[in-house]
C-alpha cells in the first residue's frame, strides 16, 4: 500500500538560504559590505601605515593620492582619507577602528544575547513569580534611558574595551528576553510540547531541547539588528568620552575627535561617518532580509 | 470483594480535578470512579467541555497550570499515581502510559526527524543505544504500516501525510511498549477513510499486544467499533457506563437516549437529525443537581436539587440518574458511596 510515492525533498537549509539571497540584489549587497566590513575587521594591522604613530608637522593633511604625502611614514603610501589633527593616518585608524567596533559590538551582542535568552526561556516557561520578577526587571531597564543608564555604569567600573562591551551586553539583553519570552509563550501552546511531557520528558529537556530550537530564527533576527544598534551605542559612548579609551581607534571616538577641527577639517568626519553609516545599513537590511527569511508568513514572499 | 485478589490495571475512584478561575474554583471532572482491566478499552463519550480530556490528562498529571487534582485517587497496579513524586510520574509517562493526541500535525516537534522522535522516547524509557533505538523505530513504523520505514525514519513531521503521522503517533507512543494507551480523540483529525484504517490499526496492535486502551472520542460511532465497554460523560461527570452492546440497546440515562437519537440512522427513514435542547453548559454556568437537568425531558423536581447517585442495573451497567435511583432517591450522593463498589 504506496501511500506516499513522491516525498518532498527538502533542500538544503543553506542551499537555500543562499538562493533567495541571490534573488535579493540590495540584501546580497548589504552582505558584500559585512563581508568586507568583517575582512577589514581580521586584515586591520596589514595595512602598513600605523595607526598610532603621531606627526604634528604632517597634521590635518587632506586626503591625497601623492605617495609621499604622509612624510614620516615607513610605508611609501598616499593619505587616502587624509590625516587628524595629530598627524596620525586617517586610512589606518578608520580600518582598525572597524575592528575595534565589531569587536565590542560582537562581544555586546554575545553578551546579550546569552543573558536575554536564557532569562527569557526561564521566565517563559516557568512563569509564575519568577516570570513576573525578570519581566519587571525588563520593564525598569527599558524606561531608563541607555546613556544615562551606561554613563552611570562606566562611571562606576571605569571606561575600557571590555567593560563598554559589558555595558552594551547588560543593557541590551531585555529586547531578547522579552521576545524570546514570548516566543516562549506561544511554543508552550503547541501540542508537541504536551505530547513530549506525555512521553515523560523533563521540563529543562523539553525547554532546551524543544522550545529553544524553535526560537533559533527570531535570536538571530534581533541579534543582527541589535548588532547595528550595538555600534552606534559604542560610537555613542566614545563619543562622550565613555567608550574605547584614546588612543585606541574606535569609528565613535574619531568622531568626537573630529568635532573640534570639523570646519577645517571635512575628511575626519566624512570618512569615519560614511564607513558607520554603510555598515549599520547593511547590518539593518541584511537584519531585515533573515526576518523575511525566518517568518513563515512571508515564505512565499521572498 | 477482596481489594488484594486481583489488582485492575487502573481504577479511578472519585477523581475530582478543579479549575481555578478568576470567578472561583470549578470542577472539570467531578467524582469520576471507573476500572480499567488488563487488555480492555474503554470508550469515553461526550460533548465538548464534557470533561474527558481533562480526565486523561488528570490521569498523566499533566493538567494545564490553573487544574488540579482536588480529590480522589488514581491507581495504576494498585499505586496511586496522585502520591508519586514528579520524578517517578516521569517515569510513568510514555513507560507505562502512552498518550495518543488529536492533532497528529502538530504533535511532532517540526524540528526533528520522525526516527528520531520515537528514538528518543525508546532510549529515554528502556535505555537502548542509538543504534538499537533507530532500529526499534523502524520495526514500530513498519508495524504502524508505514511504507518504506527505513526511509521514512529519516522524514520530517512536515514531509508525512496526516494519516501517516497518527500512524507514526501509535508508533510513538507504543514504542516503550505500555499497558495503558490513552487515545485522545486520535481519528476526529483525519477524513473519514483514515479514520477508519486508523481505527482498524488501533485495534488490531490492542488485540496483539494486549494493552488496555482508554478511548476518547466525541463520536459514537467509532466508540462502538472499538470499545468493550462506554463511559458517557457530562459537565464532567459520569452519566452512564456500560457494556457497549448495552449502551446502544438499552442507554438507561435520558442524556445517553438523546446521544442516541441525535445520530443520522441508516435504518430509519431520513429526517431532521433530532438536536439535544439547549447548549452544554460553560465550566462555569454548571447547574446544580444533575448537570444535565436544564437540557432533560424528563427532569424532575429533585433533578435540580440535589446530584443523583450511581445506581447499578446489573451486568455492569451503571448510571447517574434520579429516574433510575426512585429506590435510592434519599440516600446520600455518590460522593458519599464506596469506591469501587461494583459487585
Amino acid at each position: 500500500m504506496a501511500l506516499i510515492d513522491t516525498k518532498p525533498t527538502a533542500a538544503p537549509k543553506r542551499r537555500r538560504y543562499f538562493a533567495t539571497l541571490l534573488r535579493h540584489p540590495l540584501a546580497l549587497a548589504a552582505h558584500a559590505v559585512l563581508a568586507l566590513a568583517v575582512a577589514t575587521a581580521v586584515l586591520a594591522s596589514v595595512y602598513p601605515a600605523d595607526p598610532l604613530k603621531q606627526n604634528l608637522m604632517s597634521s590635518l593633511m587632506p586626503p591625497s593620492l601623492k605617495v609621499d604625502s604622509l612624510p614620516g611614514s615607513q610605508a611609501a603610501l598616499p593619505a587616502f582619507m587624509g590625516t587628524d589633527a595629530l598627524g596620525r593616518d586617517l586610512m589606518a585608524r578608520i580600518l582598525l577602528a572597524i575592528r575595534i567596533s565589531l569587536a565590542v559590538s560582537s562581544l555586546a551582542v554575545f553578551i546579550a544575547t546569552a543573558v536575554g535568552v536564557f532569562l527569557g526561556l526561564v521566565a517563559g516557561y516557568v512563569g509564575g513569580v519568577l516570570d513576573s520578577v525578570i519581566m519587571r526587571i525588563v520593564d525598569a531597564l527599558l524606561s531608563l534611558p541607555f546613556v544615562v543608564l551606561a554613563i552611570a555604569v562606566v562611571a562606576a567600573i571605569g571606561p575600557g574595551l571590555v567593560n563598554v562591551a559589558l555595558v552594551l551586553g547588560l543593557t541590551g539583553w531585555v529586547t531578547f528576553a522579552k521576545l524570546v519570552r514570548g516566543e516562549v509563550l506561544r511554543i508552550k501552546q503547541y501540542s508537541f510540547i504536551e505530547a513530549a511531557h506525555a512521553t515523560g520528558c523533563s521540563g529543562k529537556r523539553i525547554l532546551f531541547r524543544h522550545i529553544l530550537p524553535q526560537t533559533v530564527g527570531i535570536i538571530l533576527v534581533n541579534a543582527t539588528l541589535t548588532m547595528g544598534q550595538m555600534i552606534i551605542s559604542e560610537a555613542t559612548l566614545s563619543f562622550l568620552g565613555l567608550g574605547v579609551p584614546p588612543p585606541t581607534p574606535s569609528l565613535g571616538g574619531i568622531l568626537s575627535d573630529a568635532q573640534q577641527t570639523f570646519f577645517a577639517a571635512w575628511w575626519i568626519v566624512v570618512f569615519p561617518g560614511l564607513v558607520l553609516m554603510a555598515i549599520i545599513l547593511a547590518i539593518n537590511i541584511a537584519g531585515d532580509f533573515l526576518r523575511d527569511y525566518f517568518d513563515p508568513a512571508e515564505e512565499g514572499a521572498l | 470483594m477482596s481489594d488484594a485478589a486481583k489488582k485492575p490495571l487502573l481504577e479511578v475512584r472519585n477523581l475530582r480535578t478543579v479549575i481555578d478561575t478568576a470567578h472561583g474554583t470549578f470542577p472539570a471532572v467531578d467524582e469520576v470512579s471507573f476500572v480499567l482491566e488488563r487488555g480492555a478499552v474503554l470508550g469515553v463519550v461526550g460533548e465538548s467541555g464534557s470533561g474527558k480530556s481533562m480526565l486523561a490528562l488528570s490521569l498523566l498529571r499533566l493538567l494545564p497550570g490553573k487544574g488540579r487534582i482536588e480529590s480522589g485517587e488514581a491507581l495504576l497496579d494498585g499505586r496511586n499515581l496522585r502520591a508519586l513524586s514528579e520524578r517517578e510520574m516521569r517515569g510513568v509517562r510514555g513507560r507505562r502510559i502512552g498518550m495518543i493526541f488529536q492533532e497528529p500535525l502538530t504533535s511532532f516537534d517540526p524540528l526533528y526527524t520522525i526516527g528520531d522522535q520515537i528514538a528518543e522516547s525508546v532510549r529515554k524509557h528502556l535505555g537502548l543505544k542509538p543504534r538499537q533505538a533507530r532500529e526499534k523505530a523502524v520495526e514500530l513504523l513498519s508495524t504502524v504500516g508505514i511504507p518504506r520505514p527505513d526511509l521514512a525514519c529519516d522524514e520530517y513531521p512536515f514531509q508525512f501525510s496526516g494519516g501517516m503521522r497518527q500512524r507514526a503517533m501509535i508508533a510513538m507512543a507504543l514504542a516503550p511498549d505500555p499497558e495503558l494507551l490513552i487515545a485522545d480523540e486520535p481519528t476526529t483529525a483525519l477524513d473519514v477513510t483514515i479514520q477508519a484504517q486508523i481505527l482498524e490499526l488501533l485495534a488490531k496492535l490492542q488485540r496483539e499486544r494486549g494493552i488496555a486502551v482508554l478511548f476518547i472520542s466525541h463520536n459514537l460511532g467509532v466508540i462502538a467499533e472499538i470499545a468493550d465497554e462506554v463511559m458517557v460523560m457530562y459537565g464532567g461527570q459520569v452519566m452512564e457506563r456500560s457494556e457497549v452492546v448495552r449502551l446502544f440497546d438499552a442507554p438507561a440515562h435520558p442524556y445517553t437516549q438523546s446521544l442516541l437519537e441525535a445520530r443520522p440512522a441508516l435504518d430509519r427513514a431520513p429526517s431532521r437529525l433530532r438536536a439535544i435542547p439547549g447548549q452544554v453548559p460553560s465550566l462555569e454556568s454548571r447547574p446544580a443537581g444533575c448537570p444535565f437537568h436544564p437540557r432533560c425531558g424528563r427532569a424532575m423536581d429533585i433533578c435540580s436539587r440535589a446530584r443523583p447517585s450511581r445506581s447499578f442495573l446489573g451486568s455492569g451497567q451503571e448510571v447517574a440518574c434520579w429516574l433510575q435511583g426512585a429506590g435510592n432517591a434519599f440516600q446520600t450522593h455518590a460522593r458519599a458511596s464506596g469506591a469501587g463498589g461494583e459487585s
